[in-house]
């Protein structure tokens, strides 16, 4: 009995770390789109455009926690690349990188708080108050 | 001399001709490497300029590259409408123009703009200019060297030397005992061997001009006793050609006809038989048989009177062919007076007649 509660427990671990380790990106539930494609996404989350397909403003935000593994999964390259990327730009003054929150929480509560506003957080702390737009695969 | 010095010079600038041509051509790939190069180092970065369509990392991208000596003007495009070109303020042409795609940062598949770097056209003139003035000069100054280290030692080694031999070979008179006197540093070299050879030539030569001088002294002495034979013998000896025209004759000869009317040049012009034999036809008839026969005609012939002589006189006439040049058949004849005998024998004919 002892045996088959430990053989559970070690089920929910894995499967709490399985679903941890696939971000999905969030919206405001205000938001038009209904999903979001990865070339869009990634548009977004480096810069490249400043709004979503529909015209509407976007405001990306980054999860601390989960940021090297988001972006792996974006753009194929270890985060170190993406600071980098961001230095130069931030140097030439003329755009800055996603603002960086410390968990899913923070993220949820901006997500809800602005309409444009886009993130990423884990799935099991999606909840009402945000819907998904992509999952990663 | 000088004209070791002038193929010098002109070896020297054909090669600082070609050297150019190939520095010129050398230059514009190198030039195309370093652009190349340069490209390759601001390409990430042009890329992000593009990709986020951010002017200001694409206007350092293009001071950057300006700064360069060999960019004269560099152009960004991106796909989301930047465009961007910055050149240099100096008039210099514009050459070649090397072009690049810039692919996303995230998505090689993804072109998102073009950056273009035009070179500068006076650069590789100058770099080609100053590479072959360069090289120009140090192969004169290496070729120049190397022709008076040469010339230096060739006439030194060669030139010297030979004029030595050369004016001791003129000064050398025919038949002189001297001798051309080797050179110290030449006696086992071929110039030690062309003295020693000349003064080989040299033994030979007085040997020969000695032998010659014997030989000459013999034939003198030989011309002279024949000569003396010729002109003391008490046989007159000529020589006619097929028409009995006198060609040479000795002063036996002469004495025998008692000529002192004709000079000798007139006597050798003229027709034997015509002017001193009575019977000429006789002595014209003894030419055309010993002329036919090859062999030895002799017969006696009158001689002409004449107002110094005191009767008939009387040759024994011995003709024969001896050859033919020129055409001109010679004939060589020896008479003998026989003015004497011939009285005697015409006396001892008259004699019996006055007896009777």
């Amino acid at each position: 009995m002892t045996a088959m509660k430990i053989i559970l427990l070690l089920f929910m671990v894995v499967a709490s770390f399985s679903a941890s380790a696939e971000p999905v990106v969030i919206a405001n539930v205000n938001n038009k789109l209904k999903e979001i494609d990865v070339s869009n996404l990634q548009d977004i989350y480096m810069g490249r455009v400043r709004s979503f397909k529909d015209g509407s403003m976007a405001l990306p935000i980054d999860q601390a926690k989960l940021r090297a593994d988001f972006y792996q999964k974006l753009t194929q390259r270890p985060i170190e690349q993406i600071n980098a990327y961001w230095a130069r730009i931030m140097f030439s003054g003329e755009a800055s990188p996603p603002r960086i929150m410390p968990d899913d929480v923070s993220v949820i509560r901006i997500v809800k708080e602005n309409s444009g506003a886009i993130g990423y957080i884990s799935a099991e702390s999606v909840n009402k108050e945000v819907k998904i737009l992509l999952r990663f695969k | 001399m000088a004209s070791v010095i002038l193929a010098a010079i002109g070896f020297s600038i054909i090669a600082a001709a070609i050297f150019y041509a190939n520095e010129l051509v050398r230059s514009r790939q190198k030039t195309q490497v370093m652009i190349n190069q340069l490209l390759d180092t601001v390409e990430y970065s042009s890329a992000i300029a593009a990709y986020t369509n951010n002017e200001q990392i694409a206007k350092d991208v293009l001071q950057g590259l300006l700064r360069n000596d060999i960019v004269q003007e560099v152009n960004i495009t991106g796909d989301q409408g930047m465009k961007l070109t910055q050149s240099k303020e100096s008039l210099a042409n514009a050459s070649e123009q090397i072009k690049r795609p810039l692919v996303s940062p995230f998505d090689n598949q993804q072109v998102v703009g073009q950056i273009t770097v035009v070179s500068r056209g006076d650069y590789n003139l100058v770099e080609a200019t100053r590479s072959a003035l360069l090289s120009a000069i140090n192969s004169f100054l290496l070729i120049a060297l190397t022709t008076v280290i040469i010339l230096w030692v060739f006439r030194r080694n060669v030139l010297q030397p030979l004029t030595i031999v050369s004016n001791t070979l003129h000064d050398i008179m025919v038949g002189q005992k001297q001798r051309i006197a080797p050179l110290e540093k030449h006696q086992n070299d071929e110039l030690g061997r062309f003295i020693l050879d000349i003064n080989s030539l040299l033994e030979v030569l007085d040997a020969k001009f000695k032998d010659e001088q014997a030989l000459r002294l013999k034939i003198e002495g030989f011309e002279r006793q024949l000569r003396n034979i010729f002109e003391t013998t008490s046989a007159g000896l000529f020589q006619i050609d097929q028409t009995g025209k006198i060609l040479t004759c000795n002063p036996t000869f002469l004495k025998f006809l008692d000529n002192d009317t004709l000079s000798q040049h007139e006597l050798t012009e003229c027709d034997f038989a015509e002017t001193f034999i009575e019977d000429n036809n006789l002595f014209k008839s003894m030419i055309e048989t010993a002329m036919n026969s090859q062999s030895l005609i002799s017969n006696d012939l009158a001689l002409k009177v004449n107002e110094r002589s005191n009767g008939a006189g009387w040759l024994h006439c011995l003709l024969s062919r001896v050859g033919e040049t020129d055409g001109r058949v010679i004939l060589e004849g020896v008479v003998f007076d026989i003015s004497e005998r011939v009285a005697k024998e015409k006396a001892s004919v008259i004699k019996p007649n006055m007896i009777i």
